[in-house]
């Protein structure tokens, strides 16, 4: 199966976003592997989406950054999420859950 | 690699302005980059190609400019209009009061002020700091100002703050200015008032609201010229000027509306 990239995949990045820092505080490219892993190796999110996401849940103060330690080659900018993020990702989810629905009996 | 890398993002970013913002998104980039490199050349890539693969999904100069909402670099004149700006008005400062007052020297030293600002803007911290310590000297053994040249650092300093966060930067420029300016000439009160012009420049930067500061500014104003000059009866007379502002705005407002 072709890995995929369709809109409706890049769609819901800021809600993947949302629920992988559920678990943890993560950096950038740290969060395109995990979802990586996560799709069994099917999906794979790109930085220029993963960073436009970002900034606009930053925006949105749905997650805040801040620096974590030196690394090989930087520092590492990493995210966590807020309370006005969790709300958002459960509204979000339950959207999902709801179209979900209803394209199935469309498609 | 790592060289690579910075020479590689340093060029994909090289066409926006430059600044702390930048300069923190190209941190980022070059972090996460740097580690896919490696991750890729663990699964048995040449460098080149691990480095070609993880370059690949980072989007066009385009993608980026829209992501990350950059500005284009100034071109030529603009580039140096802020510098030409500050010495216009520099110069005409220098020459009125010199004129007026036959203060030439040391009034000079406003220009080493206005370097300051220049060195600041393209220099940064160290520039800025290295130029404070000369022009602190220059004043020492020329003119003996050991003490109230100690102002330079204060000057320093809130251009440094002022570049990321305009607001610690203007106060710092505010103490620095009560501090030195009532020191040599003892005017502690009523200097205390430019701190209400700081708070409305602080309404002003924050609230980006034109009525807010207009208003702190119009009530400056008439303590201003209340405590100093006894004119309590005639400086109400700012609270119109104020009014008509609120006004205009507010119907400035409606009209962007319909």
């Amino acid at each position: 199966m072709a890995k995929l990239t369709s809109d409706l995949m890049r769609g819901h990045s800021d809600t993947m976003i949302l629920k992988l820092l559920q678990e943890q505080d993560m950096y950038g490219y740290e969060i395109i592997k995990e979802i990586y892993k996560r799709s069994n190796e099917q999906y794979e999110l790109k930085e220029v989406t993963l960073y436009a996401s970002l900034r606009r849940l930053v925006t949105e103060e749905c997650i805040l950054a801040y620096w974590g330690d030196e690394s090989k080659g930087g520092r590492r900018k990493y995210y966590s999420l807020t309370e006005t993020g969790l709300s958002r990702y459960e509204n979000n989810h339950a959207d999902w859950i709801y179209s979900k629905s209803i394209i199935d009996k469309l498609v | 690699m790592e060289q690579h890398i910075t020479e590689y993002i340093d060029q994909l970013f090289s066409r926006f302005e430059q600044n702390k913002k930048i300069k923190d998104i190209k941190e980022e980039v070059k972090s996460n980059l740097q580690e896919k490199v490696n991750d890729l050349t663990e699964t048995g890539k040449s460098l080149k190609d691990a480095f070609d693969k993880a370059v690949s999904t980072l989007g066009t100069v385009k993608d980026i400019k829209e992501t990350f909402d950059l500005k284009d670099k100034k071109s030529g004149f603009k580039q140096y209009l802020f510098e030409l700006i500050l010495l216009l008005s520099f110069s005409t400062v220098y020459l009125t009061l010199s004129l007026l007052f036959q203060i030439w020297d040391p009034l000079w030293i406003i220009y080493l002020a206005m370097m300051l600002i220049i060195v600041t803007k393209h220099g940064g911290p160290g520039a800025s700091i290295l130029f404070a310590i000369g022009i602190y000297f220059i004043l020492g053994f020329l003119y003996g100002y050991w003490y109230e040249g100690l102002a330079v650092y204060g000057l320093s300093f809130s251009l440094i703050a002022y570049r990321d966060e305009p607001i610690a930067g203007l106060w710092l420029f505010l103490i620095t200015a009560y501090i030195s300016l009532s020191a040599i000439f003892g005017l502690w009160h009523p200097m205390w008032l430019i701190f209400l012009l700081g708070i409305a420049l602080t309404v002003l930067i924050v609230e980006k609201s034109i009525v807010g500061a207009t208003w702190v500014f119009s009530i400056g104003l008439y303590l201003l010229f209340g405590f100093v000059f006894n004119l309590w009866a005639i400086m109400w007379v700012v609270f119109i000027f104020s009014a008509t502002v609120t006004v205009l705005v507010e119907m400035k407002k409606e009209e962007k509306l319909s």
